[in-house]
């Protein structure tokens, strides 16, 4: 799991906020913030597509993008990466609704334990992890990002609620739900309770 | 299953490796600028025209001027987020000259301007390492003057232990070499001996200016590198063979010196000549010459030449001819090159002939000219000799020579006091001229034309020497002390289109640099009062914006601040002709 750099305590968003006020007004400026966040929106994006060269496309789409915008962004104690991963998530979103194209969804075996809670009895996983991509093909979008931030990046609710632009407890809340949700799915398709 | 999404289980990771392939801010940002840019938020506020818009922009000035340096980048972040050469007109590229070398021998190259690289052979290795053999084309371009280091991009400041110093130049070189179109390296332990020609800034009083070293550019610690002392020497020129400015309030102080600079030379030349003539010099003894089997060689009587009628140079050579025929049992004659005669045309003349006269052309030929009637055929031949006569010859010849050494050697030093008097008192002369003229200029820097004088003073030619241990930019330079005069400076264009946050470059015309800065407003500006200054900035539309020497003149003393109103230019800029008229100095 990549460990990305995030950009959390208040004084490292109050530096990273004079940097941003310098690239708002001189473009060349942006790049130390690209720096900082190429490669975790590399790795956001590529664990939404699997496919190196349309990753790098859609990279450099979004930190145009960013550049193009970053006159109107405003400091309100959000970390920049959080307004970023937003851009990055809808330029997938984006290319999916217009490529007709399915959503790829990155699965590891070592995900489905820690949507179960230990439940990891080898000779079982198999037929786990069959339910388990039954259960995530059924969300809808929303919600399997909630699952893909949550347990596959394993990122705080913090940023998960500042990455959705939604409050921390609603981001716990809806966490909870979708996994009461899969679960319920897997139990229908495992024939058991979970 | 609905097949909602496309899920794959335990997929492949990516590395940072190669994710690092794909990051590329400089692509990105040229993207950017070709993409139609949208109003900045505040200009669009201001377009607006509501009143609410207008307290706003208000708020937000005030707090721009309260607050200067609230929330903005400083130079150094400005500087650091552009690449460390940054060209800032990039479709005007530099002109490299291009040396074929055999890496095997090396060799010597010159360059139009005089310069001279001296590579050692097996001078140069491949990237992994491995000697290059055959043949390597070296690229080299030199860099001499303000608008050269400004196109070039390269940044002129230094800093040494956290002080940030501008460096002046005198001379800068980029070099690099290529073999099948790669790049190749210079081998461990070589070096390329460089001899750059170029200018200083120096008073004509002065020796060789202090200070100088060389630095060679480390571009991935964005810092120049201290390598040695700069071996630079003053190639004389002399102010006699100056063409000088007639418009220049100097001229009629660059004249007299000039006039009295010409006059020592004279004087100078006639009292040596003076001096040689004093002792006559003695006649160098002429080594004999062997008759050559290849060439046309002819027996010719004395009879034949002496004539007791003919006077002058004709007298003189049946003289000399007198001897020889006397000391020398067999005297010959051989054909010159230049008389295009054959042997066959030679002895059908002189079977005819009616009269013969000679007379000599140099120190070994002579000019014969045969007559019969009418017609005359010149033959120019000179006496040589062979067999035991040529030994004898030479045997003499060499006595003589031995001879003429020893009694040079006494009239040079019977002549050495008096030519060590005169040169002393030539040297006196020139001294005093200049003397006169420093106290000139003088008098104009007291009358406040200190940048006059300035102007009059710079640009003596001169030699740097050093060893290039490496490929890259070398720069001949040494770190000058900042500007004393600052001024609080917020800058515009005639149009008031306020520049903020861009290039500005200055340069002043007593120092051979140029400094480059963040423009912003209401920054700390600093120049040279007492010298001509230029400054300027490259807008976004690749126009050049300029404060002329004449404007600088409006800053008075008593000025805390003052707005820079620059001539935006709205000329294409197509290549460094049109960069150098724009930025004439």
């Amino acid at each position: 799991m990549n460990t990305f750099q995030r950009t959390v305590s208040h004084e490292a968003i109050e530096t990273e906020w004079s940097e941003i006020q310098a690239a708002q007004a001189t473009p060349a400026l942006f790049r130390p913030l690209y720096n900082r966040y190429f490669e975790p929106i590399f790795h956001f994006i590529y664990k939404r597509t699997l496919d190196e060269s349309l990753t790098s496309d859609l990279c450099s789409q979004v930190f145009l993008k960013a550049m193009q915008r970053l006159g109107g962004y405003t400091f309100r104690g959000v970390p920049f990466s959080a307004w970023l991963f937003r851009i990055a998530s809808n330029e997938v979103a984006q290319y999916y609704r217009h490529s007709n194209k399915r959503r790829v969804v990155a699965l590891e075996d070592s995900f489905i334990t820690g949507i179960l809670d230990d439940k990891d009895e080898s000779d079982c996983r198999d037929r786990y992890r069959d339910a388990m991509i039954v259960a995530l093909d059924d969300l809808p979008e929303h919600d399997l990002q909630i699952i893909e931030m949550r347990f596959f990046e394993q990122r705080p609710f913090k940023e998960i609620a500042c990455l959705l632009d939604i409050t921390e407890s609603n981001a716990k809340v809806r966490t909870y739900r979708v996994l009461e949700r899969i679960k319920k799915i897997m139990s229908k398709e495992l024939g058991e309770n979970l | 299953m609905k097949h909602n999404y496309d899920i794959r289980l335990n997929p492949k990771g990516i590395s940072k490796s190669e994710i690092a392939r794909h990051k590329d801010f400089n692509t990105l940002l040229s993207k950017y600028n070709q993409l139609p840019q949208k109003q900045p938020l505040l200009r669009r506020i201001v377009y607006l025209g509501t009143g609410i818009a207008a307290v706003i922009a208000l708020v937000f000035f005030a707090v721009q001027i309260f607050n200067p340096n609230d929330n903005t980048p400083t130079s150094h972040e400005y500087f650091a987020a552009q690449p460390y050469i940054h060209p800032p007109l990039d479709h005007i590229k530099p002109n490299f000259s291009t040396f074929n070398i055999d890496a095997s021998t090396g060799g010597v190259f010159e360059n139009l301007g005089g310069s001279k690289l001296t590579v050692p052979a097996a001078a140069f290795v491949s990237h992994a390492g491995e000697p290059v053999h055959g043949e390597v084309m070296l690229h080299y371009r030199e860099m001499h003057d303000f608008v050269d280091f400004f196109l070039s991009g390269i940044p002129m400041s230094y800093d040494s232990a956290g002080v940030q110093y501008t460096l002046e130049s005198a001379g800068m070189i980029e070099m690099f070499a290529e073999q099948d179109g790669k790049r190749i390296n210079m081998a461990p332990g070589k070096s390329i001996g460089v001899e750059l020609i170029s200018r200083v800034n120096v008073a004509p009083s002065l020796g060789v200016p202090s200070g100088y070293n060389i630095y060679k550019l480390n571009v991935d610690k964005r810092n120049w590198e201290y390598r040695e002392i700069d071996h630079m020497a003053i190639i004389s020129e002399g102010i006699e063979s100056t063409t000088l400015n007639e418009t220049s309030p100097l001229y009629p102080a660059r004249k007299e010196l000039q006039e009295k600079m010409k006059a020592i030379t004279i004087s100078e030349a006639t009292e040596m000549a003076a001096i040689e003539a004093s002792i006559p010099k003695f006649q160098k003894p002429i080594q004999p010459q062997k008759a050559n089997g290849s060439k046309h060689v002819f027996d010719l009587d004395f009879s034949d030449l002496r004539n007791p009628n003919d006077t002058g140079e004709y007298a003189d050579a049946q003289r000399e001819l007198a001897g020889l025929y006397l000391q020398y049992e067999k005297m010959l004659w051989q054909v010159s090159p230049q008389s295009n005669i054959t042997p066959e045309q030679l002895k059908k003349s002189f079977s005819s002939v009616t009269g013969i006269r000679i007379r000599k052309l140099n120190a070994r030929d002579f000019e014969l000219s045969l007559s019969k009637g009418d017609s005359q055929l010149v033959v120019v031949a000179n006496p040589v000799l062979s067999g035991h006569d040529y030994d004898k010859a030479l045997t003499e010849f060499n006595k003589e020579l031995a001879a003429w050494d020893q009694q040079n050697a006494g009239r040079e030093a019977r002549l050495k006091t008096q030519k060590e008097e005169l040169l002393r008192k030539i040297a006196k002369q020139k001294e005093l001229a200049n003397l006169a003229y420093e106290e000139k200029l003088q008098s104009l820097q007291n009358q406040g034309l200190a940048d006059v004088a300035t102007d009059e003073i710079i640009k003596h030619k001169v030699i740097n020497r050093f060893q290039a241990t490496g490929f890259g930019i070398w720069n001949c330079d040494r770190p000058l002390p900042p500007y004393i005069a600052r001024v609080k400076a917020t800058f515009k264009d005639q149009h008031n289109n306020p520049y903020n946050y861009m290039t500005g470059y200055l340069v002043d015309k007593s120092r051979n640099t140029v400094s480059r800065m963040m423009v912003k407003q209401n920054m700390t500006f600093a120049f040279n009062r007492n010298s001509d200054n230029l400054f300027w900035i490259i807008t976004k539309d690749n126009k050049i914006a300029v404060f002329r020497p004449n404007d600088f003149k409006g800053i008075k003393k008593e000025d805390d601040a003052y707005t820079f109103v620059l001539d935006k230019i709205e000329r294409e800029i197509i290549d460094e002709k049109d960069v150098r008229e724009l930025l004439s100095l």
